[in-house]
């Protein structure tokens, strides 16, 4: 089971990681645009226009399997595990993910919590003092708005991420939780089953408890912004 | 008109138009999606096939429409239920908590549970111990999950918007509870969340349900769903013949996208 596990980790630490370089992308454009006249309008509007990317899973995972095979010869089936390394495991963990993060809604709600979080506190007193002191406004505000719009989105997203880990691990053959779930259920193996619902909901219940407990810590570090 | 707007306008009439078209395919082909011809495997679009034929020669436009009316407006029938059945016991709860209820918290934190179990996991996990594929269990889990959510959603915009002026002053009038929760919260304030939640469910119950089909926990062969018809032919596609998954995959798109253009369209009257 651990070796299923790992899989699985290892999938739900590159989407944590592509979140966050999503995050720094998207705050680096809210960050650049803010001068600009028309930047809410525009922010808004492209928030709408990707949030509507957010479908299904069972539509991203085929068409990006195929879509690297035939256009550009990259195989994004999990090698098997036997033969490969752990650096090997890591880098084909990177495509799961990377539908994960769209499909589970995380990289639109991403998108909409950078812009309406700059927007909201661009205008408080610390950061106004700090342009006082002639620093810029986004040394005051990038750590702020990164980790609120992060926890706010994993908040929103993380039951949906889980929900569709096993349809992303059955499509890319990713041996994850997921997957070990879905054997056992074929093969109606029910203690099978649920030693992986019971590992999953493990991990969820993890991943949900650290999400709280940040949220917590930034609304405790909040109190004392202006 | 800004292209914005304009953009807008084409996408949610094209996506409405679109699969309303597909949901009236099995009036006008009605048989064809069970028919197999064996001679006319994996042809391509014709006048007597327009979406071409899947790999055992059925008629894909056929099987698309079987799938959008046979198992996605029966699912989608079921969350609206769920929907109105959250929304009434939510009603309930805030009439029965103003009473002094107690037994209202305790269901508070069993809902508060069972939302935060994760819909596409539990559905699952439902289906492969019920041991019993179709649309049923699917129903079933995805029934319960989203009128508890919808229950709590309604409980926190009435913890929201409970002290609000008008509320308070509506109270100071001598208005009752249930006319405020109907007039200023069901029908003013909360309406577009609720439209905008009811979007949501609509767009996830059918990825859920073509993730189990596809899984084989959901519709099974010979009847069709989205699922179901890209595990059929996933050797074929993973061989370079991409044409079925291209139009079906499409096709879910196009499914996961209609609920949020109706509720723009015609729950807030965006047009554009």
């Amino acid at each position: 089971m651990l070796k299923y596990f790992e899989t699985t980790t290892l999938i739900l630490a590159w989407c944590f990681a592509l979140t966050l370089a999503w995050g720094v992308l998207v705050y680096w454009r809210a960050a650049r645009r803010q001068g600009c006249p028309s930047s809410h309008r525009s922010e808004r509007e492209g928030a709408r226009a990707l949030a509507g990317i957010t479908v299904p899973a069972l539509v991203v995972g085929p068409v990006a399997l195929v879509g690297a095979f035939h256009l550009a010869g990259i195989n994004l089936l999990f090698p098997v595990r036997f033969f490969v390394d752990f650096m090997r495991l890591a880098a084909a963990a990177v495509a799961p993910a990377a539908v994960l993060v769209i499909s589970s809604g995380l990289g639109g709600h991403l998108l909409r919590q950078v812009a309406r979080e700059h927007t909201h506190w661009r205008g408080r007193p610390f950061v106004l003092m700090a342009q006082a002191l002639g620093q810029s406004s986004n040394s005051a505000l990038r750590r702020l708005v990164l980790v609120k719009s992060l926890c706010g989105a994993w908040n929103q997203c993380l039951p949906w991420l889980f929900g569709e880990l096993v349809i992303v691990e059955c499509i890319f053959n990713a041996p994850g939780l997921g997957l070990d779930a879905w054997h056992a259920a074929r093969i109606r193996d029910f203690g099978g089953l649920a030693e992986a619902m019971i590992w999953l909901a493990g991990l969820y219940l993890v991943a949900a408890a650290v999400q709280a407990w940040t949220s917590a810590w930034i609304w405790r570090r909040l109190e004392t912004y202006g | 008109m800004g292209k914005a707007k304009a953009w807008r306008m084409t996408h949610n009439g094209a996506v409405l138009a679109a699969f309303t078209a597909l949901v009236l395919v099995p009036w006008a082909w009605s048989g064809q999606a069970m028919r197999v011809s064996l001679a006319q495997t994996l042809e391509g679009p014709s006048w007597v096939h327009p979406l071409g034929t899947d790999n055992l020669g059925r008629d894909l436009l056929a099987r698309l429409g079987d799938a959008a009316a046979g198992a996605v407006l029966p699912l989608w029938a079921v969350v609206v239920a769920a929907s109105v059945v959250g929304l009434a016991l939510a009603l309930a709860a805030i009439l029965a908590e103003e009473r002094g209820r107690a037994a209202v918290r305790v269901f508070d934190t069993v809902a508060v549970l069972a939302a935060a179990v994760p819909v596409g996991l539990a559905a699952f996990g439902w289906a492969a111990w019920r041991e019993r594929a179709g649309l049923g269990p699917v129903m079933l889990a995805l029934g319960v999950l989203f009128a508890v959510r919808t229950y709590l959603q309604v409980r926190d915009l009435h913890r929201h918007d409970r002290y609000l002026a008008f509320w308070t002053a509506h109270v100071a009038l001598g208005g009752g509870l249930a006319t405020r929760l109907w007039r200023y919260g069901v029908l003013g304030g909360w309406r577009e969340a609720l439209l905008d939640g009811l979007g949501f469910h609509l767009r996830a119950a059918v990825a859920i349900e073509a993730s189990l089909s596809y899984l084989g926990f959901g519709v099974e062969e010979p009847h069709a769903s989205f699922g179901n018809m890209l595990a059929s032919h996933l050797d074929l596609y993973l061989n370079g013949h991409w044409y079925v998954l291209a139009v079906v995959a499409t096709a879910l798109a196009l499914a996961a996208a209609f609920p949020p253009c109706l509720v723009r369209v015609f729950g807030r009257g965006e047009i554009g």
